[in-house]
């Protein structure tokens, strides 16, 4: 069996449609919603515990609260910016209680762990360094900018800060970004 | 271009972004990023009766819902537990059985298109359709279409999968 089953179709309706026809007790949008936004749900879980046990437990119950929401949920933005703070509470609730006894960073998003990785790009692993050397504060907002495609308006609304905040987070993260020798190479255009 | 030297901030942000090569830096954040980590069928499929039995509620008036529409959320774990049990078990049964080949099968409702996992045709997916399946893989007699998984084949996960279905709905219907 494949490890990663494939969306059974793909529905042609936008979110909104999908979420309109959810209110109306529509299971194939649901289905459809859930198999659109599944693996982004268990990638940032992932990366913000490391954990597939837990990004599994965190894709469960964060679309039991989406389900929960029905009928009667709105779509006032980007799904993923309803899906970003609750799969960060639930993935890092998750990861305290797993990791009660160990002091962990309980806010910064994480990276994958390359040290014990034989990937031979090492430049993977430089880049993982450069990363690991932001603060947590500005790590996430690069993530949140740069793999999740959120706007700063976005970003803001997702960890609810002022965008000036934002904007600040990433002019620091972004300028020492271009003065790290393995990042610095981004910023050559 | 020294942004510590700038008085606008806003301005120093666009200059860095003017610098940036943004779409290398996503790419390769991308890759680093991408946990490889996938949810198993069963995942799925929990989470999607889950969710089925919820949004069945709001289709029916609520004077028809009952309390037990309202089922506590168990674990994908603990749900597929279960059902890899129960599909062993069916399996077991199957094998042992010297009266399987004799159940006769249901009579299908006319004008009722039956549901993928509705092996048996009778309406309802429920743990008859699991063993009927698994009969049928047993035999091998005929062309299998129950695919449900979508792996190419018609084995033993398929009949997990209905099984699995089958414990998450309350009272076992479709």
């Amino acid at each position: 069996m494949s490890p990663h089953s494939p969306a059974p179709h793909s529905d042609p309706r936008d979110d909104n449609g999908l979420v309109d026809a959810i209110n109306r007790g529509d299971i194939e949008a649901f289905n459809a919603l859930y198999y659109r936004y599944r693996d982004w749900v268990v990638n940032l879980a992932h990366r913000l515990t490391n954990d597939r046990e837990i990004a599994l437990d965190t894709l469960q119950e964060t679309f039991a609260y989406v389900h929960s929401k029905f009928p009667g949920f709105e779509l006032r933005a980007k799904f993923t910016t309803f899906l970003y703070p609750v799969v960060k509470h639930l993935a890092i609730a998750k990861r305290k209680k797993a990791s009660r006894h160990q002091s962990l960073d309980d806010t910064a998003p994480d990276i994958p762990d390359h040290s014990s990785s034989t990937d031979p790009d090492s430049q993977r692993e430089q880049l993982a360094q450069a990363l690991t050397s932001l603060s947590k504060d500005h790590r996430e907002v690069i993530l949140l900018r740069f793999v999740d495609g959120f706007k700063v308006d976005e970003i803001a609304s997702v960890l609810k800060i002022p965008s000036g905040t934002v904007k600040s987070r990433l002019h620091h993260a972004l300028n020492q970004l271009r003065n790290d020798p393995v990042t610095k190479k981004y910023f050559n255009r | 271009m020294t942004p510590q030297t700038n008085p606008n901030p806003d301005q120093d942000l666009e200059q860095l972004l003017a610098e940036l090569d943004a779409q290398s830096l996503s790419a390769d954040l991308a890759k680093l990023t991408q946990s490889h980590i996938f949810a198993p069928p069963h995942v799925d499929t929990h989470i999607l009766a889950t969710a089925a039995d919820h949004l069945q509620t709001i289709q029916r008036p609520a004077s028809s819902a009952t309390s037990t529409d309202a089922h506590p959320i168990f674990s994908w774990k603990f749900s597929a537990a279960i059902s890899a049990a129960a599909a062993a078990a069916i399996t077991i049964l199957v094998l042992l059985s010297p009266f399987s080949n004799n159940i006769s099968p249901q009579i299908p409702v006319a004008n009722i298109q039956p549901l993928p996992e509705d092996i048996n045709e009778d309406g309802s997916v429920d743990i008859l359709d699991a063993f009927t399946l698994a009969r049928q893989i047993r035999n091998s007699t005929q062309s299998l279409t129950a695919d449900l998984n979508n792996d190419g084949s018609v084995d033993n996960a398929d009949v997990e999968l209905i099984t699995q279905r089958a414990v998450s709905l309350s009272g076992g219907g479709a």
